[in-house]
């Protein structure tokens, strides 16, 4: 089954490699395959299924499940606005974009399904170098500079993880010959060197944080997010930084069992707060609003993590943040791909009054600023909530103050860019309204987000609890 | 013996990177990775004192060639390819960089005794420390793309160093994933920099400034 999920968008890659092959239905045929076989999974629950080298449980079925229904969504928009996206395009570039697309898929899988940290790495390295050629896509100087400073520090970030799977291995030391999947290591964790454990730490978290975003890594993201075509974009804030989400999670499910959990939570909490800090400064008066978008991720891994350093309740919150952020980011960076082939510009300044030009694009531009930044009834408001209470339980005041201060900040920010695109009165583009484009997969996501705001049904908040629970939740 | 042999391809690791710090001519970098990779390969081999099994030597062999021939062979291409000949105009000049390098060393050499590992040599900690340093201040201190490949190589180098300590503790097939994810990577990146070189007529990545808060 595991394997199936695996060998599908493998296939899927292969086929479009076809000269002459529709790419556009096999990109949909296999998200909507792939999405199926996660249906199964979900109805049938993780039990029972043997994990060896790679298996999964409630934190990877979670995550699989949200890189499912983001890949449905972008393989829809995708499908609908094929033309438009590639009629200035040579076939080959068409070509490597379904494949390597198709591969990504296949990679983050692996990362997702991995037990063994040796394959999680091996899984994330070749994310990386599966997106690089997506982000080129538009062949323009810009895209030239993006993907190179995407591959040099997301590979630099994976050369320390790869040295932070050394030092685990060396501070396993002294039980020789432990084996290296996440349940021998959880199990073996209490008896092992504590030096080179936290050592090992400080490299998976410098390392893999670089691929998920946290400051101050995050230089390659702005530049990598807004040159990508905006399906791509919306790929890689909504599913990839969940698998990379994931991988660390592994890590720190070995330190909690290793009894140094609290560590652990420690620097979680400080990168979080250090990558909202870093989202605010560059989101005010941001002029691209894809670079703005992208910000908004690093705001977001940052309350990810800052989810993490509470521990405890914060768990179940910071699990339900993966999901909404998955449907929120993934609608908005669809409807920026909108926005820019309407408009042929990326800059936030020359947009204006889309209400007026773009009804339809306009209002659901609206939504997803008030849905991301974190406003009842959108889910979002509920993950944040969450934390912040459990936060409040734990009696870090002065933590959470800055947390608020920091998102109040945001909403500002991004808010006056977003409102300004939306409302403002336009200089440049006069009477005529424009196209929208292809509206529905993000109406989709945003109505889904809007639904988990107002009810979270009962399988959803067992799966979270699960969760949850394998890092230790609940344990205050 | 064997703590013997390694301690002096320790050393050779030592003055492989004063050698890559002082050097600006991309050839020459390309060379000394390459034996740099070989002395890696070597250890990796000498480092295993409790008898000889098939699953090391294996690994050590396919270090051997995959860093020492076909890394170089990719890179050299490249180079080849956008006609680069030497670092011009780095950000940090040569004789300051391998005054870095010394002081890397003894930076690492410090961390190393308060990262205490027994039963191997106790330079094993240092250099690979200090390899790693090496390969990041030349990834942030030389202009052109080619050189931040070579300088990512110099670092993967010295992390394989850490690898050496924990080899044999993974089943060959998660090695094999990591080599052939190492070069995939160097063989990406190759091609980004023909891209470069394409696109601008220059490979100098502090040019590619244009994209900015």
């Amino acid at each position: 089954m595991l394997v199936a999920l695996l060998v599908l968008p493998l296939l899927g890659a292969l086929l479009v490699a076809i000269p002459g092959m529709p790419r556009r239905h096999v990109i949909l045929g296999t998200a909507i395959l792939y999405a199926l076989l996660d249906l199964v999974l979900l109805v049938r629950g993780v039990d029972g299924i043997p994990s060896g080298w790679i298996g999964i449980d409630a934190p990877a079925l979670l995550v699989l499940s949200a890189t499912a229904l983001l890949f449905v969504a972008v393989a829809a928009h995708l499908w609908l606005q094929w033309k438009q996206i590639f009629h200035n395009k040579t076939a080959a570039t068409e070509a490597v974009f379904s494949g390597c697309l198709l591969a990504f898929l296949a990679t983050m899988t692996l990362v997702i399904v991995a037990r063994h940290f040796g394959l999680l790495w091996i899984g994330l390295e070749a994310t990386t170098l599966a997106t690089a050629p997506l982000i080129y896509t538009e062949r323009s100087s810009a895209a030239v500079e993006a993907t190179w400073k995407y591959l040099i520090v997301c590979s630099v970030g994976i050369a320390l993880g790869l040295l932070g799977n050394y030092v685990l291995v060396i501070a396993m030391h002294g039980n020789g010959g432990v084996g290296f999947r996440v349940d021998d290591l959880v199990r073996q964790a209490a008896s092992c060197d504590r030096t080179w454990l936290r050592a090992a730490f400080v490299f998976f978290l410098v390392g893999y944080g670089t691929k998920m975003g946290l400051a101050p890594m995050h230089t390659w993201l702005p530049d990598a997010y807004s040159e990508a075509p905006a399906p791509v974009s919306a790929l890689f804030s909504g599913a990839l930084v969940n698998c990379v989400f994931l991988a660390l999670m592994r890590v720190y499910q070995v330190m909690d069992a290793a009894g140094d959990g609290e560590f652990a939570r420690s620097l979680f909490l400080i990168l979080g707060l250090l990558s909202l800090a870093m989202a605010v400064a560059f989101m005010l008066r941001q002029g691209d609003f894809k670079r703005l978008l992208a910000y908004s991720s690093l705001e977001h891994m940052g309350i990810l993590a800052f989810g993490i350093g509470i521990g405890g309740a914060a768990l179940s919150a910071v699990f339900l943040h993966v999901v909404n952020h998955m449907l929120i980011k993934g609608m908005l960076f669809l409807l920026a791909g909108n926005i820019v082939i309407a408009f042929h510009t990326r800059s936030a300044i020359r947009v204006r009054g889309m209400v007026g030009k773009t009804p339809a694009l306009g209002a659901l531009w609206l939504v997803g600023l008030f849905a991301i930044s974190g406003s009842p009834p959108f889910g979002m408001f509920i993950s944040e909530f969450q934390i912040i209470q459990a936060a409040f339980a734990q009696g870090r005041f002065w933590q959470v103050g800055v947390f608020l201060g920091l998102l109040f900040l945001v909403f500002l920010g991004m808010g006056g860019v977003m409102l300004r695109m939306a409302l403002g009165e336009s200089k440049h583009y006069e009477g005529e309204e424009r196209a929208s484009g292809p509206l529905v997969p993000s109406l989709v996501l945003g109505v889904l987000a809007l639904a988990l705001g107002l009810h979270v049904p009962d399988w959803l908040n067992a799966l979270l609890e699960n969760a949850a629970g394998v890092l230790g939740g609940g344990r205050v | 013996m064997g703590g013997n042999i390694v301690d002096a391809l320790l050393v050779g690791l030592i003055l492989c990177n004063v050698d890559l710090l002082r050097t600006n001519r991309i050839a020459a970098l390309i060379r000394t990775a390459a034996l740099q990779g070989v002395l890696i390969g070597m250890i990796l081999f000498f480092s295993h004192t409790d008898g000889f099994s098939w699953h090391v030597g294996l690994f050590a062999l396919t270090v051997v060639f995959l860093k020492g021939v076909v890394f170089p062979f990719l890179l050299a291409r490249t180079r080849q390819g956008v006609n680069a000949q030497r670092e011009n105009n780095p950000f940090v000049g040569f004789p300051m960089s391998v005054c870095f390098g010394i002081a890397a060393f003894a930076l690492s050499l410090w961390i190393g005794a308060r990262l205490p590992l027994p039963g191997v040599s106790a330079l094993s900690v240092p250099v690979g420390l200090t390899t790693m340093l090496t390969g990041f201040f030349l990834m942030t201190s030389r202009r052109t793309a080619i050189t931040q490949a070579i300088g990512y190589l110099v670092l993967e180098n010295g992390i394989t160093v850490f690898g050496a300590l924990a080899a044999g503790q993974a089943p060959f097939v998660v090695e094999l994933g990591i080599l052939l994810d190492v070069f995939l990577g160097v063989f990406v990146m190759g091609i980004a920099i023909f891209n470069i070189n394409r696109e601008f007529h220059h490979i100098d990545a502090d040019r590619l400034s244009s994209l900015k808060d």
